[in-house]
């Protein structure tokens, strides 16, 4: 089963910001408290402007699910800083296994690697597929994605700037010959957070040509259509990726298999990393 | 928002739902002793079709075929249906699982 996210987003957590605020006498120059608040939450809101980071490691979910495997489920990426768009590196682990012939899910841990902020645990996800039907069953095959996820600094402190989220929709997968056509409409609810819109849209697609079990070649997208402020934002300040990916499957001993995928994706608008190399490889045993 | 956009969804699943209603040609694919019975299936070309796979076994068996693209877990004494097709003529291969003694059952579905 191979499962990747909607064009995940958030803000960037503006972590010691408040350090150096301690109001201070001085003959010269006095910040009072009321001041030195202004002033962070004006510096907060001027960062969150620009801040609406595109995760690097977004992979394909797929509605596809077969019952008893289990897998190992590396992913990560590192995208480089566009118009609107500051340099980010993301990678998540989790466990996966298939409960049930049409329920799939995940336990994943993610972590950010992001200048100024630097390094750092990010987030817990749980990740669920359901399978609805049988492939080929219908002209289409459909599955539905349902995330929760927490964000690792909500956990800690109250100075989070976003809170957990749920992420849904349909996973669609047409099979036409060689051919395989994957089209995701994902919608992300956030709770708790003041800093931005509470929903968000987006959208994942691949095309790829099965070739062989080995080797597979095709195309990713990867966007975002929601802004900072608006659920239906206009082209220019939407995100959106597209590129080449390579994708495979080896076989290895016992029932065992190693699945990869790897992409490098151009951004289309000034909100979008102007480059993205992303991988996932999962171990299924 | 988000109830008309869960609406849309499940109207989404509805509509793709629909056709499924219409019954396609049905063949049977039993599993005895870790093998496929019949080992070559004949099936109409041009024509989709489900495949119940009848596991009678004690032990769980798997139906995998990279040419059709399917991937399918089965129980101990369960079945499951796979549909396939439409395919055009031509011979398209499946295996089992791997067992232990180094064996894996083996099968063909023709299309003609």
């Amino acid at each position: 089963m191979t499962c990747c996210c909607l064009t995940n987003f958030r803000l960037v957590r503006g972590g010691g910001s408040t350090a150096n605020c301690e109001p201070r006498a001085s003959t010269e120059f006095i910040i009072g408290r009321a001041t030195c608040r202004a002033l962070v939450g004006l510096a907060l809101l001027t960062e969150a402007e620009h801040a609406l980071a595109v995760n690097a490691a977004d992979y394909l979910f797929t509605p596809t699910i077969t019952q008893g495997e289990r897998e190992i489920d590396l992913y990560g990426g590192t995208g480089s800083s566009g118009d609107k768009t500051r340099s980010e590196s993301n990678a998540g682990l989790g466990f996966g296994y298939g409960v049930t012939q049409h329920w799939f899910t995940e336990l994943a841990i993610e972590y950010r690697w992001q200048s100024p902020v630097g390094t750092g645990l990010d987030a817990f996800e749980w990740e669920n597929i359901l399978q609805i039907g049988e492939p080929g069953q219908w002209p289409v095959d459909i599955g539905l994605l349902f995330n929760v996820e927490k964000p690792y600094e909500a956990s800690r402190n109250s100075h989070q700037t976003e809170g957990t989220s749920i992420r849904f929709g349909p996973l669609l997968q047409k099979d036409i010959g060689k051919v395989e056509v994957n089209f995701n409409i994902l919608v992300t609810r956030f709770f708790q957070s003041s800093q931005f819109s509470s929903t968000q849209f987006g959208y994942q697609s691949q095309i790829k040509y099965r070739y062989g079990r080995p080797l597979e070649v095709g195309v990713q997208a990867f966007g975002r259509v929601s802004s900072h402020a608006q659920a239906w934002a206009p082209y220019a300040e939407q995100a959106l990726r597209v590129g080449p990916v390579v994708l495979g499957r080896l076989a290895m001993p016992k029932e065992r298999s190693l699945s990869y995928n790897f992409a490098f994706l151009f951004g289309t608008t000034a909100h979008s990393p102007d480059t993205t190399l992303r991988f996932q490889a999962e171990y299924e045993f | 928002m988000l109830v008309r956009t869960c609406g849309m969804v499940l109207a989404l699943v509805i509509a793709a739902a629909t056709p499924a209603m219409s019954a396609d040609p049905e063949f049977v694919i039993q599993i005895k002793n870790h093998q496929f019975i019949p080992a070559e299936l004949h099936i109409p070309a041009d024509v989709k079709v489900q495949i119940v796979i009848d596991n009678q076994d004690d032990a769980s068996e798997e139906f995998e075929s990279y040419t059709l693209n399917r991937e399918k877990h089965i129980p101990p004494k369960s079945k499951i249906t796979l549909f396939v097709g439409p395919l055009t003529a031509g011979r398209y291969v499946y295996q089992g699982e791997d067992r232990t003694d180094g064996s894996t059952a083996l099968g063909v579905i023709e299309a003609r």
